[in-house]
């Protein structure tokens, strides 16, 4: 049976759904303290529907940074308010101290183990003293004494560390693919209409989760998963809940009471930004303070001209250009052509020069021009063709064209591509792209 | 003719600021560019028997995910003949092939900023623009000789150039 309705199937249903999510992901209201227990009460509906134990133990992160820190340290966020004590060299001497004094359990318990050892390994030593029939000198039993109470001394210290790192282990299993696993069938029920929401969601928010965020965080083995407002953070085409509230909101309840407590639980985690899920511990992500966005096609992405694109809550800013995440020392100013030519990363250098205009990069790198042809059907336009410094770009040549028609600013936009090394006059290149020959490009009558 | 007003009207979008609504949009049979498509003049491609007829919604050549802007195809004033194909995989630059009856005519129209092509009588593909990618050979896969020449870890020495 089909579980669609005509409410579902609806366009401007859906259209208004979808922006309605949209905004919920960008959603920026900062969590309160009612809105933290309800982000708990919500992971706890989320848990126990999946069939888990419900630890009750959450880690708040006010931004990227501080969530990377407790990732990083994770296991160090068990023994006290991790992120609640503040200065570095505090946390430094707390953590020094925590060595020392679990440091000094250990030798403690190894020293006892040494002294129970004791003993019997004298024993030991008297028997084959008598039984070996050539007497041990005193030297030679005390050796014999020692190397037995030393011997079980380490052995009960390795067993105890052994011990702390399994226990370590079990509370800082990443759950995360385990959860996704579970959650899976829940967000797949139902999704048997042509229409799915999730699509128009996923291709709308893709461009807004960095799954970058949770690198570098500790783990066992065990990847580490994350979940974010609108599905998981490394699976850009996962599933997330937009299909199923949209049913909801239809009123096609789910008839299965635990579907709808683990609906209810993805809807209201929402609130929160990004959360990280531990056999025992969930570090969660609040909301920015600010994100700004720009439209691009059928969806979001970050963007900002003259200021931080996101702005967290401790004061971390992040910049983005076309939803092109760049360093905050290039974003404020205007890049020098080293800085350009020494960034590795091609997007960020593209988006960092097209900020200025590729004809402007061109004149400020003193690019070396190979040849300039004008542009057939595009009257009065030249395409030129220049030389790019070795080892910044994939190409040797780099083609500079105009547009035919201005864009809605009104400006004839110009604009630059990569074209193979091998050419050398302008034609061939802008034929080359569109994989002509350069005969055909040359009657080129019209270009809009 | 058609102008642009009228084109633009077919896809249900005003025309920009920057255009003139009453621009003429000249019929042609050359080659024409608009943004990232060529229409070229082909003989016609054989073995290809998958040829549709433009209907009035007309029939979108190319939607841009990331601009959000789509090249659409329209028939012209009194041209019920215009048909057109999709190509193979063997030709991943060709967007589409359009066939126009003698006397008749087809519109490429697009929905932001590159406003409308006439298409006159013929057989042509509508081919997209490719992009440069580097090949795997020089790409340099290994990590010793890509420290020796160079990119992507382009070092200061590599900035003393020309």
């Amino acid at each position: 049976m089909p579980d669609r309705t005509p409410e579902v199937d609806d366009a401007a249903f859906v259209s208004a759904f979808v922006e309605r999510w949209v905004a919920g992901s960008l959603d920026v209201t900062p969590l309160t303290e009612a809105g933290r227990r309800q982000v708990e009460a919500s992971l706890a509906a989320l848990h126990e529907g999946l069939g888990r134990r419900w630890h009750g133990n959450v880690v708040w992160a006010r931004s990227p940074q501080e969530l990377r820190r407790a990732l990083e340290r994770a296991p160090a966020l068990m023994r006290r308010p991790y992120l609640a004590s503040r200065t570095e060299r505090l946390a430094r001497l707390t953590r020094i101290g925590t060595g020392l004094s679990q440091g000094t359990i250990v030798l403690g318990y190894a020293v006892i183990a040494t002294m129970i050892t004791f003993l019997p390994s004298y024993y030991i030593g008297s028997l084959i003293n008598s039984l070996g029939g050539r007497p041990l000198g005193p030297g030679g039993l005390v050796t014999v004494v020692a190397i037995a109470s030393g011997l079980a001394g380490l052995f009960s210290a390795l067993v105890l560390s052994r011990a702390a790192l399994n226990s370590a282990r079990q509370v800082f299993a990443p759950i995360g693919d385990d959860l996704d696993q579970r959650l899976r069938p829940f967000l797949a029920r139902g999704r048997t209409g042509l229409l799915d929401i999730g699509d128009p969601v996923r291709r709308a928010v893709a461009g807004l989760w960095d799954e970058r965020l949770l690198e570098g965080a500790w783990t066992e083995g065990t990847p580490v998963r994350g979940f974010h407002r609108d599905g998981v953070l490394h699976d850009r085409g996962a599933v997330g809940a937009a299909h199923q509230a949209a049913q909801l909101e239809a009123g096609h309840s789910d008839t299965d009471p635990r579907a709808r407590a683990v609906l209810a639980g993805l809807v209201g985690v929402r609130r929160a930004l990004v959360w990280v899920p531990y056999a025992w511990l969930t570090v969660v992500l609040e909301p920015p303070v600010q994100i700004h966005t720009e439209k691009a096609g059928d969806g979001v992405r970050l963007h900002r001209d003259d200021g931080p694109a996101l702005v967290w809550a401790d004061g971390q800013a992040e910049f983005c250009l076309h939803g092109v995440r760049i360093p905050a020392a290039l974003a404020a100013r205007e890049p020098t052509v080293r800085e350009l030519h020494t960034e590795r990363n091609s997007e960020v250098r593209r988006v960092l020069i097209e900020r200025e205009g590729w004809e402007h990069y061109v004149t400020r790198a003193g690019l070396h021009l190979v040849s300039s042809s004008p542009d057939p059907g595009n009257p009065g336009r030249d395409l030129r063709l220049y030389r790019t410094p070795p080892r910044v770009f994939d190409s040797d040549r780099l083609l500079l064209m105009t547009n035919g028609s201005p864009d809605r600013t009104g400006t004839l936009r110009h604009y630059a591509e990569l074209v193979p090394g091998t050419l050398d006059d302008p034609v061939e290149a802008a034929a080359w792209q569109y994989g002509v020959p350069a005969e055909v490009y040359r009657e080129l009558a019209r270009r809009t | 003719m058609h102008t642009y007003g009228s084109a633009l009207a077919l896809i249900g979008v005003s025309v920009p600021d920057h255009l003139q609504a009453g621009a003429g949009v000249p019929v042609l049979q050359a080659p024409q560019a608009q943004g990232d498509l060529l229409i070229v003049p082909v003989a016609d491609p054989e073995g290809l028997d998958r040829w549709k007829d433009v209907t009035d919604e007309g029939e979108q050549v190319v939607h841009g995910e990331a601009t959000g802007n789509t090249h659409w195809l329209h028939r012209g004033f009194g041209s019920p003949g215009v048909r057109y194909a999709r190509p193979g995989a063997d030709e991943p630059l060709v967007a589409c092939y359009v066939r126009v009856p003698p006397g008749q005519s087809a519109l490429l129209v697009h929905t932001d900023e590159h406003g409308a092509n006439g298409i006159g009588a013929g057989t042509y593909e509508i081919r997209r623009k490719r992009q440069f990618v580097r090949t795997e050979a020089e790409l340099n896969t290994n990590p010793i000789t890509r420290g020796l020449t160079g990119r992507p870890d382009a070092s200061a020495w590599d900035l003393v150039w020309d």
